[in-house]
């Protein structure tokens, strides 16, 4: 018997990503919405304050997931060690930002001109000042790293929902298509790095402005570093660090190792370790092994990047979020309208399309997904970085469902534009 | 008795400059259906990159059909075939075998990367031909046959 609860946190393991699986299975299936909401969905319904609390009541073990020492984040209660289940959460979204990373080509965008970058900066800044704002409003007496947080959380677009919308209306290739593409894809790689700003701040508890601008400068530097390494020396990369695996086949493999490696390096310099996994994927981007380093670290991703989505969705307080709600709410409209607005201006007066066109730019950078819910899973692992006790939860919770009701609501908000372009053509 | 490359290869290539737009690629090697694999070559001949019939077949996926294999996580995937015009855009690192390297040496490379061509080059890595699972099986069979009689 004994054997058996010691690796009971395998159970839990295979209960997590099986549940994952089949919310991800269900919506993308029978509600053509992307996989994440469904895993997201499934952790809530698992968590131990709703269903999980009900059948595993008096299973601590599968209730902590496996913890031997340690204890629920949101709880409150001390942890003495790491949780299994957070170790495991950590090196998912590492591999999930190594792949983002690899999958993002810096050349893509620069060919396609200053549109996108600008339209990119307006969804940023706005949508940031709204939820810091409303967040300090809210919760003046909280600490200002969670404000920050908040702000960084309304940040990211994940246009996948987007993409397929438009793909299904045959605009992928349209002016205002690339436009979201490449603003999206930009807002990704400055939501990581106003992360990879404010994570050091709450980790180090130091909100200083010379500490302020010397990690600023560090994480600029570790960007650039790597970025040109990969631009200038991937040559090297691939003859020194790829060739010698290529005939075991397990040279994508390496180029992971290495991602992991530079992730727990940025470490050293007070970052957090999702950038580096990001830059690190970024820099084996340049090399002419991108294709194969992509198709053979997805499946690790696909297979992991679930578990990391149904914990945080198993970690938000159902209970706790009725009194949440109002805040939830307002972030939710602000992160609407701060999109919309703030893209849509730099769109048609400095890129020049079309009030329609524009529009569909605005609509379409409305989802809030993956970006946004590991900046809230990065503030969460970060003890005191969102507040303490309930402010903690309820900010988390409402960070979630901002991300969840953006993406739900965007092929509604998006189609009368499309019939409006048609009826016009 | 092992079989170098040079006995079973092809003096045939479609080789492309890295400048060259997509659809003269596809036209390259519709020409003749004899090889499937594009050689991205520089100005002398050397090999760059190669182009597999994944990628092109990817590149008019999204070109002409509008559709993407992975939409989701942030349409990265969209963004990058829909700004790939030209050869360079799309090439992956090339594998190549050498006129006296051993066969066993091209079937693990087809097999490593899940192709069935792979180009020859000469110690210049100049591009002189390819070797194909044709040119493998059909000696194989061959011999096999000739064996059991």
């Amino acid at each position: 018997m004994e054997i058996e609860i010691y690796f009971k946190f395998i159970l839990a393991f295979a209960l997590i990503l099986i549940a994952a699986r089949l919310g991800g299975e269900f919506t993308e299936r029978y509600l053509k919405q992307p996989a994440v909401l469904g895993e997201l969905v499934a952790g809530i319904i698992i968590s131990p304050f709703a269903l999980g609390g009900l059948i595993f009541g008096n299973d601590p073990i599968i209730l902590n997931f496996a913890s031997i020492s340690g204890w629920f984040v949101l709880t409150g209660e001390e942890i003495s060690d790491l949780h299994i289940m957070e170790i495991i959460s950590s090196i998912a979204v590492v591999i999930l930002l190594f792949v983002a990373g690899v999958e993002t080509n810096v050349r893509d965008f620069v060919k396609q001109g200053k549109t996108g970058v600008l339209v990119a900066v307006g969804g940023v800044i706005l949508p940031f000042a709204f939820g810091y704002f409303i967040t300090r409003l809210f919760y003046p007496d909280g600490p200002s790293t969670a404000w920050l947080f908040m702000g960084a959380v309304l940040v990211a677009t994940s246009i996948g929902i987007t993409v397929r919308i438009l793909m299904d209306m045959g605009r992928l290739n349209t002016r205002a298509g690339t436009t979201i593409l490449v603003a999206a894809v930009i807002d990704d790689i400055i939501g990581i790095i106003i992360l990879s700003i404010i994570a050091s701040m709450a980790s180090t508890g130091s909100v200083e402005a010379l500490h302020i601008a010397r990690i600023t400068f560090i994480g600029f530097a570790v960007w650039f570093a790597l970025l040109m390494i990969g631009v200038k020396f991937h040559k090297y990369i691939s003859k020194i660090l790829l060739n010698p695996f290529k005939r075991s086949g397990t040279m994508p493999i390496v180029a992971l190792l290495v991602g992991i490696l530079i992730a727990y390096l940025v470490t050293l310099a007070d970052l957090h370790p999702v950038v580096g996994a990001y830059v690190a994927g970024l820099m084996f981007a340049a090399c002419g092994e991108k294709e194969e380093i992509i198709e053979k670290t997805r499946p690790i991703m696909l297979f992991l990047a679930p578990f990391f989505f149904c914990f945080l969705g198993m970690q938000v307080d159902m209970p706790l979020m009725v009194s949440a709600a109002l805040i939830a709410f307002i972030l939710i409209v602000l992160a609407t309208v701060g999109k919309i607005v703030g893209c849509y201006l730099p769109a048609r007066f400095l890129g020049k399309l079309s009030n329609n066109e524009a529009m569909i730019v605005g609509v379409g950078m409305v989802p809030r997904g993956e970006v946004g819910l590991i900046v809230a899973g990065v503030a969460l692992l970060i003890p005191g970085a969102l507040g303490t006790g309930d402010m903690a939860s309820e900010l988390f919770g409402a960070a979630v469902a901002v991300s969840l009701f953006t993406t739900l609501i965007t092929p509604a908000l998006l189609k009368p534009f499309f019939k409006r372009a048609t009826a016009v053509t | 008795m092992t079989k170098k490359v040079h006995e079973l290869m092809i003096d045939k290539s479609v080789t492309v400059s890295e400048d060259e737009e997509i659809f003269e690629v596809a036209n390259k090697v519709t020409k003749d259906c004899e090889t499937l694999l594009v050689c991205v070559v520089d100005k002398e001949n050397k090999l760059i990159g190669m182009i597999t019939p994944k990628e092109l077949l990817k590149a008019a996926e999204v070109g002409e059909y509008g559709n993407v294999s992975h939409p989701f996580f942030s349409g990265r995937e969209a963004l990058h075939l829909l700004t790939s015009d030209h050869a360079r855009d799309i090439m992956s690192a090339p594998i190549s075998v050498k006129p006296d390297d051993e066969v066993q040496m091209a079937i693990d490379l087809m097999l490593g990367s899940n192709l069935y061509e792979v180009p020859v080059v000469d110690k210049d890595n100049k591009v002189v031909g390819e070797i194909n699972f044709l040119g493998i099986i059909s000696h194989s069979v061959w011999k096999g046959s000739a064996d059991r009689e």
